[in-house]
């Protein structure tokens, strides 16, 4: 262990395919370790998704003064070198995306996204069920994310602006008449 | 992320859909709409400290997991 914290950047490649059922899941798993030989650090493999290829997550070692782009060839070159000898096919690269490790472990740590409906809206205002019904009416009220069944959802952060700003006026709203 | 947490990340995305199928290398881990088989290798375990955080990454990536869980009747 050194006395400096080594610093890593999170890689993702994505490649184009056909579906996760094409592919065979021994060369799945073969994947990973050899990713690690050839240098790849922690490196998790998928298949399918919206390009329906392989793809993976790895980190590697950020030396420092290196550009991001160098580090982002040297990924899709370790990636394919990886690909090519358990066997893996796939229809060309479809995305790489490379992050500084910080901004990673900043996402890991923030807060996940929670959701409400009418009912939460009401306690969060200290208002009636009704009364939120109301204020969804005004312009600046928010849309939801969904209209279920049960009645419209949203997430709790795109509420945080109205919540703060809304002119709350004590007593009844007046009648429009 | 210590490798150690993996049954914790494990339930967890069980618990949001995800279908968690043992093989003979490990896990394969099919996400709540059925298109990403993402592999969890069980030499995995204890050897790479970077390996969970890789996997939760993909997962989220590829199937929008949520780490850490959301809290419940937020």
């Amino acid at each position: 262990m050194g006395d400096q914290e080594e610093a890593f950047v999170t890689v993702f490649v994505d490649t184009w395919g056909d579906g996760y059922e094409r592919y065979d899941e021994d060369s799945l798993f073969d994947l990973g370790p050899v990713l690690s030989e050839l240098g790849g650090v922690g490196p998790t493999v998928s298949a399918g998704g919206l390009s329906g290829g392989p793809s993976s997550t790895f980190s590697l070692p950020r030396p420092p003064g290196l550009p991001m782009p160098d580090l982002a060839r040297s990924a899709v070159e370790l990636f394919e070198t990886a690909c090519a000898k358990v066997g893996l096919e796939h229809n060309g690269i479809a995305r790489v995306d490379v992050l500084d490790e910080r901004l990673l472990d900043l996402e890991l740590a923030q807060e996940p996204e929670s959701y409400a409906g009418v009912t939460e809206i009401a306690k969060l205002l200290g208002v009636s069920r009704q009364r939120v019904s109301e204020l969804r009416s005004r312009p600046d009220f928010p849309s939801p994310i969904a209209e279920l069944a049960a009645g419209p959802v949203w997430t709790r952060r795109s509420l945080n602006h109205f919540i703060e700003s809304w002119p709350r006026r004590p007593g009844r709203p007046r009648k429009t008449a | 992320m210590d490798n150690r947490e993996y049954p914790k990340v494990r339930a967890e995305a069980v618990r949001q859909g995800w279908v968690v199928r043992p093989t003979r290398r490990g896990e394969m881990f099919l996400s709540p709409d059925g298109r990403t088989a993402t592999a969890w290798h069980a030499a995995h375990r204890s050897s790479d400290p970077h390996a969970l955080d890789s996997l939760v990454r993909a997962l989220r990536r590829t199937g929008g997991f949520r780490w850490p869980p959301p809290r419940r009747g937020g």
